[in-house]
Parts: structure tokens; C-alpha cells; sequence
């Protein structure tokens, strides 16, 4: 696990870090099983308080993303839990409906967000 | 969760100084950063908790128990740093381990060599010849040699270079890795306290202002700036504390009032401006 | 009574470090004597230590040492405790090798037992002078209560002086083999309220 903090970014520590345990689960480079360092440990290495690490591993469990044996650690849940699946569909649904509030605004109609969508689409894939 | 320290409403009057009805606790297995201005009653607090002085009210346990009746149970688990040395001058660090020994029934010996060791303090010097930072390593020495579970510490890091500052923040993240032991350190050197401190109690004129957890102190002031024409009465009267120049002016004000002034620019303090503008903002200036 | 002892033991360790002072005093006195001088070893070591007591006092004081005494585990009625025994164990040893001193340069023409007897009566005079002074000194420390050093030393001035004079010493030798305990009981009894009064006024003392 990597973690660099900015004191500068104006970023809360606890949301840099969050941010950064979250990508590295979404993009594999944690997976599935991989322990976490314990919130002691955690605080110690990055010099933060324990309550800010605790509050860290507190809401990545909420959203899924770790899971918390008691007496054992924390662990990483991975893409394949359930949890995260749900919690993924429903952070895209509210991307989806923030798109559609501007779309809305925009004066675009809903065909036209598909169209939007689909180039947007083709483009990741080209990368 | 059990509380390594009670404190509730305390106080203690002096002539000319006051403290009053201050309430905190400490959970085991974190640190609190104690803050507040220079005379706002951080020692005599400490001193209170130590019964090194007489309160005039209110109730103190720690470990929960009463810390005049178990004095001695709780100085047993207790390692004390103040801002200067607590030894005599002509002492050598030889002499201290055999005085240590006397006074605590759980001192270990082996233990104070091994961290003198580590801190690189010769056994042999005496107390005198110590710098600064090594009198603020040979309290901790002592500390750790009769296995403190409680740590208080008192101004230990003025005239402290940056580097022996960062050492003992080092320390002091150690030494609560087990969730077993505390730390209550006052200070007025807030970016110690910034990152690593669990919980703040803030006193100002031997008043609490706050106690909790240091990112809801943080997070429960804004720094707000405006131009002079902002500076309206209905402002000022929810500032806590402002200072007023040429071209404007910034201060303090609790974060569920920042938004009632949209045209003011409200951002994040540091606990230093929190200080210093409480400070300002109490005693009238 | 651990802990009575650890805290006379602590008391040596704190003058530890002063101790040579007090050891030159000895030496200026056999120097004296093998001089041929007329000087009384016994006042003029009890002289000595009425300055030596005063270390403790004077070391916690400027040193601030009650921050070290607030943060042990110890009672403050036991550092008194032993800072009552460390007087009377110094006191004794300086008082024993006084009288060896003295007597081995003699010239009075005394037995030992009778010089035994008129040494004790003077060592018990000190000691109850000195239990006046200790809860004087607890209570304002050595430099507010500098005044109260000089009282017993004026006074031990005195009787030395009428003493040697009326020559008490002599005639009073038959009066205190006749009743014998009456001078250490009232010592003891005066030492028994002087710890008790600075046992009160230290529990008090803000630290």
C-alpha cells in the first residue's frame, strides 16, 4: 500500500487517504485478501491521528471496499464483493443523475446524452 | 472504552487567576493535545491531576481512580515531562536510576540503560551538562523505565529544534501502539499537535472552550475574511476574536455562523489562529 | 518503613554530591586540635552541621524539586519521615566522631561515662533546637525562612557560652546522671510534635 498526503492540497488527510486505498483496490494494485497495516501502525507511519485512520478504515468498510475481522485486521474486499458492486452501481446512478440535471439544463434531450455517452465510451476504449 | 483521565469541573483559585469548571476526558489508547495561551492554566491542570496542588472543586480519576486517594497506585503508571528537568543539577544519570529505583517499586534498571543507550546519554554525565533535548530524553527514560501507562507531558517542546520535535512525535506515535497508553501533552507549539494528536481540549483565562476530537475542533471554527465595509456590527458580534487592518480584516467564528455571512470568505484554520484569535477576542483586544 | 528508609536513603544521594563541604569541617577541626587549639570539638561540629542539615532544605529548593516529589509514588508525610531520620543519622555520626575527637585530644580531667553523659545532654539540645527549626523551614523553605536558621544557632551560642562560663557542664553532670532519661524523653517527645507539625504543613504545601 502506498499513501503520500499533501498538507497543502486543502484535501482533509482522511479523504486523501480514503482515496487513495480506494483507487489502488479499483485499479488492482491491492487485491482481494491483502491485509491492511492496523489503524496503530497506519497512524504511526503517516504521524496522523488514530481517529483519523480509524474514521478511514470506518467508512471504506461502509462503502465496501475492506472488510474488518475482528481481533485479525482489516482486509481488502476487492472488485468481486458484493458490497462494492452495489456501492459502485450506486455512485454511478448519481453520477448518471447529476449528468442528466445538466443535460436538463443544457437544453439537451435524452438522445442526445445517449450519443454523449456512447462517444465517451468508444474513447476509453480507444485508450 | 475506559478513560485514562476524568477530569470534572475542576477548579482552583489564585489570587488574580482563576480556574474554572474544566471538564475533559482522555480515552486509553490516544493522544490529547491541551492547548491555550501562555497563563490559561495548563500546568496548574496538570498539576491538579497530579495532586501536586489542591483543587478547589470537582472531581479527578485517573485510570479511574481517585488521584488523591491512589496517588501512589497512579504515579506508579505515570511518566511526567515538564518543560525543565526535575532532578538535581549535580546529579549524574547513574545517581537519578538509583533515586528512581527508591521511589518506584516497579523500576527496572535494565530498562533505563538500555534507552539511555538509545537516546546516546552517557550514564556518567550529570544532569547539568545536558542540552535541552536530552533532558527531554531523560524524562521520557524515566518514563518508560517504570513502564508509564499514562505519559503527561508539560511544554516539552519549547527551545526544541525541529528535529528533536519531530523525534519525540516519533516517540510518542510508539508508545500508544498497543491501545494501552495515553498521552496528555500541553503545548503552545500547535503543529505538534496538528496531525497527530487524537483529541484536543483547548482552555483560554482558565476557561474550557472546547474538548473532543481535534478534527471536530478543527472543523468547528472557520477563518473568515472580508473588507473593512464587511465588518458589520451583526459580524462582529459572532466573531470570537478579529483582527482589523487597512484593507480588511480576518478572524474567528464558529463554522454554523460562517455561513450565515456568504459574502465573507470562511476557509479551515490552523489551531494557531484558533488561539490566537479566542485569545484575542476574550481579553479584548 | 521500606519506604521510610528509601526515603532516607534519598537523602543521602541528594547531598551526596555536597558531602565534601561537610567532611572539610572534620578536617579543619583535627587540624585545630593538633595544633594545640582550646576549640571544643563537640559544639564546634554541632556548629558545623547546623549549616549541613540545612542542605536538603536548600538543594529541594533551588533545584524545584517538589516537581520530583509530586510525580513519584510516595507519600508526603514518608520524605518526612526520612528527612527527620537523615537529621538525626547525621547528626549521630557527626556527634559520635565529634566525641571521639574531642576526647582523644582532651585535656579535661573527666571519665568517659561522665563525658558521654554531658556530650548527650548537649547533642539533645541541638536536637531539640533543630526540631523547632524543621517545620519552620518546610513551611517557608530556606531563603523566606533564613531568619529561622540563625534562632537555634544564636541560642546554641548561648548555652555554649554560659555553659562554658558557669561551668554547667561540670556541675551539671551529677544533675543529669540523676535523671538520666529526662533529657532524651523530652527530645523525643519535642521531635515526635515537630514531625507531626511538618507532616500538616507539608500535606498543604502547593506543589
Amino acid at each position: 500500500m502506498k499513501i503520500t498526503l499533501s498538507n497543502f492540497s486543502g484535501i482533509p488527510i482522511y479523504e486523501q487517504i480514503k482515496e487513495q486505498i480506494k483507487s489502488q483496490i479499483l485499479s488492482g494494485e491491492l487485491k482481494e485478501g491483502d491485509k491492511l497495516p492496523s489503524l496503530r501502525e497506519l497512524a504511526r507511519d503517516l504521524r496522523i491521528s488514530v481517529l483519523t485512520t480509524t474514521r478511514v478504515y470506518t467508512e471504506l468498510e461502509k462503502e465496501g471496499f475492506i472488510t474488518n475481522i475482528q481481533g485479525r485486521g482489516c482486509y481488502v474486499l476487492g472488485e468481486g464483493s458484493e458490497l462494492l458492486k452495489e456501492h459502485m452501481l450506486r455512485e454511478m446512478e448519481r453520477n448518471l443523475s447529476d449528468a442528466l440535471k445538466a443535460a436538463k439544463i443544457a437544453g439537451l434531450n435524452i438522445s442526445e446524452v445517449h450519443q454523449a455517452l456512447d462517444l465517451m465510451n468508444e474513447d476509453k476504449q480507444d485508450e | 472504552m475506559s478513560d485514562a483521565i476524568n477530569v470534572k469541573n475542576i477548579s482552583k483559585i489564585y489570587p488574580g487567576f482563576e480556574l474554572k469548571d474544566i471538564s475533559f476526558n482522555l480515552p486509553k489508547g490516544y493522544i490529547m493535545g491541551f492547548i491555550g495561551p501562555n497563563g490559561a492554566g495548563k500546568t496548574t491542570t496538570i498539576k491538579l491531576i497530579l495532586n501536586m496542588i489542591q483543587r478547589a472543586g470537582g472531581t479527578i480519576e485517573v485510570f479511574g481512580l481517585d488521584n488523591i486517594a491512589y496517588d501512589a497506585e497512579i504515579k506508579e503508571h505515570t511518566g511526567v515531562v515538564f518543560d525543565n528537568h526535575y532532578f538535581l543539577d549535580e546529579w549524574t544519570l547513574n545517581d537519578i536510576n538509583r533515586v528512581m529505583a527508591l521511589f518506584f517499586s516497579n523500576w527496572q534498571s535494565s530498562i533505563y540503560r538500555e534507552k539511555l543507550e538509545q537516546y546516546q546519554l552517557n550514564p556518567a554525565k550529570k544532569v547539568k551538562e545536558l542540552s535541552k533535548g536530552m533532558r527531554l530524553k531523560l524524562m521520557l527514560a524515566v518514563a518508560f523505565s517504570h513502564d508509564a501507562k499514562l505519559l503527561i507531558l508539560d511544554e516539552p517542546t519549547s527551545g526544541l529544534d525541529p528535529v528533536a520535535r519531530d523525534e519525540l512525535l516519533e516517540t510518542l506515535a510508539k508508545f500508544i501502539q498497543d491501545g494501552e497508553r495515553s498521552v496528555l501533552f500541553s503545548t503552545h507549539i500547535t503543529s505538534d499537535l496538528e496531525k497527530i494528536a487524537d483529541y484536543i481540549t483547548f482552555i483560554n483565562n482558565g476557561r474550557l472552550i472546547f474538548t473532543g476530537i481535534k478534527d471536530e475542533f478543527i472543523d468547528s471554527f472557520r477563518l473568515v475574511k472580508g473588507g473593512k465595509e464587511d465588518l458589520t456590527p451583526d459580524v462582529k458580534a459572532h466573531l470570537i476574536g478579529y483582527r482589523e487592518y487597512d484593507s480588511g480584516f480576518e478572524g474567528i467564528m464558529y463554522t454554523e455562523y460562517a455561513t450565515l455571512f456568504p459574502n465573507l470568505l470562511a476557509e479551515k484554520s490552523s489551531i494557531d489562529n484558533i488561539i490566537v484569535f479566542t485569545y484575542k477576542g476574550t481579553n479584548g483586544l | 518503613m521500606k519506604n521510610i528508609l528509601n526515603a532516607l536513603r534519598f537523602n543521602f544521594i541528594l547531598v551526596k554530591p555536597y558531602l565534601r563541604y561537610y567532611l572539610l569541617g572534620f578536617v579543619v577541626v583535627f587540624f585545630f586540635k593538633i595544633m594545640g587549639s582550646e576549640i571544643d570539638a563537640v559544639s564546634f561540629m554541632l556548629f558545623m552541621l547546623l549549616s549541613t542539615h540545612l542542605y536538603p532544605f536548600q538543594l529541594e529548593e533551588k533545584n524545584d524539586l517538589y516537581r520530583l516529589y509530586g510525580i513519584v509514588p510516595i507519600k508526603r508525610s514518608v520524605l518526612i519521615f526520612g528527612r527527620y531520620l537523615f537529621i538525626i543519622v547525621i547528626s549521630l555520626i557527626d556527634w559520635i566522631l565529634a566525641m571521639i575527637l574531642e576526647y582523644s585530644f582532651s585535656k579535661l580531667a573527666m571519665n568517659i561515662s561522665d563525658y558521654l553523659l554531658s556530650s548527650l545532654f548537649i547533642f539533645s539540645i541541638f536536637l531539640i533546637l533543630t526540631a523547632f527549626e524543621i517545620p519552620g523551614l518546610f513551611k517557608l523553605g530556606v531563603i523566606k525562612g533564613r531568619w529561622i536558621v540563625y534562632i537555634p544557632l544564636v541560642l546554641m551560642f548561648i548555652i555554649v557560652f554560659l555553659a562554658d562560663t558557669f561551668h554547667i557542664l561540670e556541675s551539671g553532670t551529677n544533675w543529669i546522671t540523676a535523671n538520666f532519661w529526662l533529657v532524651p524523653t523530652v527530645t523525643i517527645l519535642v521531635l515526635l510534635f515537630s514531625v507531626t507539625l511538618s507532616v500538616r504543613i507539608f500535606n498543604r504545601k502547593e506543589f
